[in-house]
């Protein structure tokens, strides 16, 4: 009699929780017990503003709803996150625990990954919604297996060109210049020279003339350089291998259109990036992060402590002539990292909020990156928002265009790739600081500056570089 | 149904009345402080050592400036005039200011040099160079390129130069606040102030907290704290500071701590000019509307505690500013609680009055009404007969009645069985219980058999007739005590007497009696006292009885009037035994002892005190003739004796005697026995069967103590005495249990212990002697066990004197030396007459605290074995001699020995039989259970002792193991 009731309870608890499975979703969240979950990003200024006023409404709003408190750090530059991520995963003294979320580039993320920290977050969006995201940023979160998605992808930004056109005014007044050169690599270093020249003739004093182009990352315009002249740099073969591609004909043709201007002081950089340049009125130029729109500058100050307000253009990033075009494609996802059931959830549950178009537009449009779902990388809609300024608008519509419009490259991850981008990023922009100042001090000492450019604008220079630079990444190529 | 009405109202005025309710909300309150409170430690905390802690910057700077000054790269005239005037100081100070903010964790830190009479300020002037430095999020860890940075002022060079980026709103210079076209308050009351009163403080002290501020161009709104920069010669050349943001001071002030909805808030306020009114600093709840320093006020519907903030030091221009942090809670919040305990209470109480209501209801008409029925037929029963329940149609009532009915079959039963078991006790029995409010008496069967009424049994007794029959019964009442309700009865027996015990309980109610028939433990008892206190052979008193029937009578002098004490000695015992045996000895010496029983008159006492010593007391008579005329009677007595011996022969019984008088001789009976025996050895020496008074003049020449006065102090100084050992033998293996440690003196002219002891006494030097006892026994006996000659595990049996006790520092010296022995050490005591309950507890536990045990001595001879066993408890009980002589042919002897025996080893304790001297009275103490032996039969004492001959040890293994 008892053994039966007993047989008869449990089939009817079985029948409840095979419903409650079918039916209900099933939840390790509870709006009684707050899971709180952590985010590492390194954004600063306005972006990070932005990102926290985000954070602390989804905590007020949808969060208190589901039983989810998100804490947001900002740790500095990617570098500075990278290091912190992977301080807390190999659990050195000091380190703090490893976040829930962490804002990363797909090469480092490749690294947790085989490490084993990070979560698959494919099953945890159904198809439509996984649809909802552009293409692309959903296929750079699939490492290994297609399907995967080992990346969350939040805000995405490509480069621009921009220019000081008040200043530009000037000197397309007083030269002709024309504005569609800058539209190719080979026309902005023209152009450069022109302009070094010309600002040169406008004082006595020999060898003062301005730069006025300079490159916010080296590693991007590598890539997508080398991508345009026909030399893929990195490449994965079916099977996966990684390969190293480092044709010296494309290399040199870069070397020429990067370091060769900048000794000679056509391209210069001299802050932490190139828009504090163009506020200090050291160059007119460059070429940037779209994400960079909010640091764009209003005005120059000069070191007299005088300042004029300046007009500014935004355009594609110049492309090598005769080329086809392509664009980067950068911007961190955020990753996922292993924990509780009730964390995991809890941080889909966060960037599903954030990546809906809402707020992911209200981020963009504060920070200038461009949003990841499909319907909202449209200016109409992001002009909803109705608080662009007028540079901000002009930013995106440049952005969302070349995003449309280029062949989007990105860099491809593999174990090594951080290392490589890297290599990328500082090898051609060290050298070429170091011999600029090498060329500044011998000019100072008396030397023309064709003399003393010449030096450095050799075969044998370019070669040793290049030599040791195949060498170096052959150590990483797998 | 008035029970739960009751409930319910103490509940309601529990929870209503007592103000539980507000309490809750005083509660909330009380809550809400606490944590204004630690917040507002924490806060302090963070403001005095993070954000103020600015000594080594200021240091810093100051030297920096003075190296500048001293190389001129920098001029004062000049320094605040341009950044290329600057900026040498402003990019060495720089790193110094990026230090300063990664230690304060501050949101942002500034540095602005200023110089000039800021009363004699024009216009345009305003713009300062300066740095200043944002770190948006100061949580976070540093990074290690300072990319967390970002530069808010700060001249071109330093933006190119410290590769942190520019902030949209960068600007190069310290603008003037747009708001009020004047100096921020970060530099203008810190640099004021030290301007004017720079010498009379230190710069520390002139440090100010600002009101809130937004830089041009940039959203946060501050706070700041600033001090101003002062060189050694007094000249005030800026301000350097640090400023907290609104969102970080919202991350350190969590609101939800002290309100669970968003409508609480933390926020700082400041009174400006100690009016009382504050304005709000800091707030981080939109709601509140308070966030831009806009003057508190904040409606009653809120609660808030505000805590002063203790950041300036008294005396300093900026003391007047207080700061306090507010917590403020809406009021509904603080009620909400409460309001949903009362509503929740409320409800509870409704609904327990229903239900109880209802409970009750249902409870008198399906329970209580055949609850009582039942209770009114149980009233109506008769306890002592079975009885039937009606049943009541509810089970579990049912199953009750049940039970009580057959819970008095079963009383009844078992009252019955009660009856038989107490009438086949050995002893008989019987009780009664009186319940004085019932009026009913309860009688065992036979209850008056015990009492020999035999003719009522069977007869209903009601409750006057037992009283009048009790009462009658008085008169047999030989012993009473009317507090423990115990009485004793004598009743006449045909030819003896039935000893009856009856005992009374009272309670409230009842009266309970216990009769017991003790005729046997009675007679027992009396033998006992018989044998006890009488001279086996002759029937007389022993010295024992002897000395406390003189003892009683010396209590009451006054009875005494004249008396005299005797002495006798009986002559020639010795030969008799020797010449005709000791049959004859003992019919020589019960034949004296005919004498006494017949020719002392009525007023004396008299015992046989040692084999051939007699003692008599006459007292009660006016005049000393009385007392010769019945001592010449006496005389007449002893002349005429004569002992029939083998032959037909008859030998003439002769005694010498001594008398002292009473009260001419002496007045204690101590003096009195001394000068009769003094008296009597004067008899015997002069002429055998002579009667003499005792002689004063006499005595005092030959007074024996007197001559043995000083040899005692020699003797003890030379501790001039031997120990022999006897053993005491385990009387189931035949081996040596312990040894008896005994006195020998070694000085001839004290013959035996005893003289020792009387001398000892007569001059107060008992407690040498009991050091004696102890130390040399013990140093013998360990001497022996070193030899090997006592083995190890043997105890040893000390005689001690039980009123007597070594100086505490000879115990302790005692107990140091012999330690390890002490678990060994038994202290034998004898009774005395005298006994010092004070000493004896002194003594017991001083032994039992060294680990000793005890042995009371002389048990059966001794003055009062009872008490004295109840008195010390003892671990061993020494059989006296006297008992177990001959004891295979005294039944009595062997009662004596069995009941002590079972006394004994009831309590743990173990018997000794002492004085075997035959195999006979080995055998039969052996037969009585007794634990250990001692006597000459196994062994003598000896001064080197022995173990006990093997054959002897079989023999009692043998005997022991078949008696098993």
């Amino acid at each position: 009699m008892y053994r039966r009731k007993m047989t008869g309870l449990l089939a009817v608890g079985l029948a409840c929780s095979l419903l409650a499975g079918c039916g209900g979703k099933k939840t390790a969240l509870d709006p009684d017990r707050p899971v709180k979950v952590t985010v590492w990003d390194y954004y600063t200024g306005a972006q990070m503003e932005s990102f926290h006023e985000l954070v602390t409404e989804f905590n007020r709003t949808r969060g208190k709803e589901l039983g989810i408190v998100v804490d947001d750090s900002s740790e500095g530059g990617i570098s500075d996150l990278e290091t912190n991520v992977m301080a807390a995963i190999n659990k050195e003294a000091g380190a703090r625990d490893v976040p829930n979320m962490f804002a990363v580039y797909s090469d480092t993320a490749y690294k947790v990954y085989q490490m084993g920290e990070l979560v698959d977050l494919s099953e945890y969006l159904t198809e439509e919604e996984r649809a909802e995201y552009v293409d692309s940023y959903i296929e750079e979160g699939a490492f290994d297996k297609e399907g995967e998605m080992m990346l969350f992808p939040v805000a995405k930004a490509t480069e621009i060109f921009f220019l000081n056109k008040t200043d530009w005014d000037k000197f397309s007044r007083a030269t002709g210049a024309d504005m569609e050169k800058l539209k190719t690599i080979e026309g902005v270093a023209e152009i450069a020279e022109a302009y070094y020249e010309w600002t040169d003739s406008l004082t006595d004093e020999p060898e003062d003339g301005k730069a006025f182009f300079g490159r916010d990352s080296l590693g991007n315009y590598m890539l997508s350089g080398a991508w345009q002249l026909g030399g893929d740099i990195l490449t994965r073969d079916p099977s996966g291998k990684v390969t190293v591609h480092f044709d010296e004909e494309i290399i040199r043709k870069l070397w020429d259109y990067y370091y060769v201007p900048y000794v000679k002081g056509y391209f210069a950089s001299a802050g932490r990036f190139r828009s504090d340049d163009v506020k200090t009125g050291s160059i007119v130029s460059f070429v940037g992060s779209s994400a960079g729109a909010t640091f764009f500058p209003k005005e120059v100050i000069l070191e007299n402590d005088e300042s004029y307000p300046i007009e500014t253009v935004v355009m594609e990033a110049p492309q090598f002539a005769d080329n086809e075009k392509c664009a980067i494609q950068q911007g961190a996802g955020i990753a996922v990292t292993k924990g509780s059931e009730a964390e995991i959830e809890a941080s889909v549950e966060f960037l599903k909020w954030f990546t809906d178009t809402q707020q992911n537009l209200r981020f963009a449009v504060a920070s200038g990156y461009l949003p990841v779902k499909k319907e909202a990388n449209d200016m109409e809609e992001i002009r909803k928002t109705g608080s662009l300024s007028s540079q901000v608008d002009s930013v995106m519509q440049v952005a969302v265009d070349t995003m449309n419009s280029y062949r989007l490259i990105s860099v491809l991850p593999f174990a090594r790739s951080a290392e490589v981008r890297n290599l990328l990023e500082d090898s051609m922009q060290e050298k070429a600081e170091t011999d600029r100042a090498a060329v500044e001090a011998e000019i100072a000492a008396g030397k023309s500056r064709e003399e003393a450019a010449a030096q450095y604008d050799t075969d044998e220079n370019f070669r040793s570089w290049y030599e040791e630079m195949t060498a170096a990444l052959a150590v990483y190529a797998q | 149904m008035i029970l739960a009405a009751v409930e319910i109202m103490i509940l309601i005025s529990t929870i209503f009345g007592q103000g539980i309710i507000g309490e809750l909300v005083q509660n909330e309150k009380d809550i809400v402080d606490e944590h204004v409170r630690h917040r507002k430690d924490f806060l302090e905390n963070r403001m005095n050592y993070d954000w103020m802690n600015l000594d080594h910057t200021v240091d810093h700077i100051n030297s920096i400036t003075r190296d500048l000054l001293d190389s001129g790269s920098i001029s004062l005239d000049t320094l605040d005039e341009s950044s290329a005037k600057s900026s040498p100081l402003l990019m060495a100070a720089a790193e110094e200011l990026i230090d300063a903010l990664r230690l304060c964790r501050s949101s942002g830190v500034f540095l602005v040099l200023n110089t000039g009479d800021p009363e004699k300020l024009e216009d345009g002037d305003g713009d300062k160079p300066g740095i200043y430095l944002r770190d948006a999020d100061p949580q976070a860890p540093a990074s290690s390129m300072n990319q967390d940075l970002l530069v808010e002022r700060g001249p071109v060079s330093v933006v190119q130069e410290l590769g942190i980026a520019a902030d949209s709103s960068w600007r190069v210079k310290i603008e003037t606040d747009e708001k009020t076209g004047e100096w921020y308050e970060f530099l203008d009351r810190p640099y004021r102030a030290a301007f004017a009163e720079g010498d009379l403080y230190s710069w520390s002290d002139l440090g100010y907290w600002s009101s809130p501020y937004r830089l041009s161009g940039e959203g946060k709104w501050l706070i700041s704290y600033s001090v101003p920069l002062i060189l050694d010669d007094g000249t005030v050349y800026g301000v350097v500071g640090i400023d907290i943001s609104y969102d970080y001071m919202g991350m350190l002030l969590p609101e939800d701590e002290i309100s669970s909805s968003s409508l609480g808030a933390y926020f700082l306020a400041r009174e400006t000019d100690s009016s009382g009114v504050y304005s709000g600093v800091f707030g981080n709840n939109n709601n509140l509307n308070i966030t831009e320093g806009s003057s508190l006020s904040l409606g009653e519907e809120y609660y808030y505690h505000a805590e002063p903030l203790n950041i300036y030091n008294s005396n300093t221009p900026f003391a007047g500013e207080q700061w306090v942090l507010v917590g403020a809670v809406p009021g509904g919040e603080l009620k909400s609680f409460s309001t949903h305990v009362n509503h929740s209470m409320t409800i509870a109480v409704y609904v327990a009055l229903i239900l109880g209501l209802a409970g009750s209801f249902l409870t008198s008409y399906i329970l209580q009404r055949p609850l009582a029925r039942v209770s009114r037929q149980m009233r109506a029963q008769d306890p002592r007969s079975a009885f039937a329940l009606d049943p009541t149609g509810i089970r579990e009532i049912d199953q009750m009645t049940e039970a009580i009915e057959k819970l008095s079959q079963d009383v009844l039963e078992s009252g019955s069985k009660f009856t038989k078991i107490i009438e086949m006790a050995s002893v008989r029995l019987a009780g009664f219980q009186v319940d004085t409010q019932k009026g009913q008496l309860f009688l065992t069967d036979y209850f008056f058999h015990i009492f020999l009424l035999n003719d009522l049994s069977g007869q209903k007794t009601d409750m006057e007739g037992f009283k009048a029959l009790m009462y009658s019964l008085s008169r047999y009442i030989v012993q009473q005590d009317d507090n423990a309700g115990s009485y004793l009865y004598k009743i006449p027996d045909r030819t003896a007497f039935r000893y009856v015990h009856l005992r009374i309980r009272k309670d409230q109610s009842s009266c309970y009696g216990l009769a017991e028939d003790v005729t046997q433990t009675i007679l027992e008892k009396e033998m006992l006292k018989q044998e006890r206190d009488h001279d086996l052979l002759t029937g007389l008193f022993n010295r024992r009885a002897f000395k406390s029937r003189l003892g009683e009578l010396f209590e009451q002098k006054d009875q005494l009037r004249r008396g005299a004490f005797l002495m006798f000695d009986l002559d020639n015992l010795k030969f008799i035994n020797d010449t005709y045996g000791h049959d004859y000895g003992d019919q020589y010496i019960r034949s004296a002892a005919h004498v006494f029983r017949d020719f002392l008159p009525e007023q004396s006492v008299y015992a046989r005190i040692s084999g051939d010593e007699f003692n008599v007391f006459i007292y009660g008579f006016g005049t000393r003739e009385e007392l010769e005329h019945h001592i010449r009677h006496l005389q007449e007595g002893i002349s005429g004796l004569s002992l029939e011996l083998p032959g037909g022969k008859t030998h003439r019984i002769g005694m010498s005697g001594g008398i002292a008088w009473y009260p001419e001789n002496g007045t204690s009976c101590e003096e009195l026995m001394k000068y009769a025996d003094f008296a009597m050895y004067c008899a015997k020496k002069n002429s055998k069967g002579g009667i003499e008074e005792f002689d004063l003049e006499l005595f005092r020449s030959q007074n024996v103590l007197m001559r043995n006065k000083g040899l005692l102090s020699q003797m003890i100084e030379r501790e001039a005495v031997r120990y022999v050992f006897q053993p005491i033998v385990d009387a189931s293996t035949g081996e040596v249990f312990a040894y008896e440690a005994l006195m020998r003196p070694a000085m001839p002219e004290f013959r035996h212990v005893g003289e020792i002891l009387d001398a000892a006494q007569a001059e107060g030097k008992l407690r040498a002697f009991e050091k004696l006892t102890w130390f040399v026994s013990m140093r013998t006996f360990v001497k022996h066990i070193q030899a090997g000659r006592i083995p190890e595990g043997c105890c040893l049996f000390v005689n001690s004197i039980p009123n007597q006790r070594m100086g505490a520092e000879e115990e302790a010296e005692f107990a140091e030396k012999y330690q390890s022995y002490m678990s060994r050490v038994v202290m034998e005591l004898t009774e005395e007459e005298q006994f010092e309950q004070r000493s004896w507890d002194g003594k017991q536990s001083i032994m039992r605290c060294m680990g000793g045990r005890i042995a009371l001595d002389d048990y059966g001879t001794g003055y009062n074995s009872e008490k004295m066993l109840l008195t010390i408890s003892p671990e061993f009980i020494k059989v006296d001699m006297a008992i177990v002589k001959d004891i295979h042919l005294s039944s009595d002897k062997r009662s004596i020995v069995s009941y002590i025996t079972q006394f004994a080893h009831e309590r743990g304790k173990y018997i000794i039989a002492e004085g075997v001297e035959t195999w006979e009275e080995t055998r039969t103490v052996i037969d009585l259970g007794v634990d250990y032996l001692q006597g000459y039969f196994l062994a003598r004492p000896q001064e080197v002792p022995e173990g006990i001959p093997e054959k002897k040890k079989m023999l009692i293994r043998e005997y022991a193991k078949k008696k098993k």
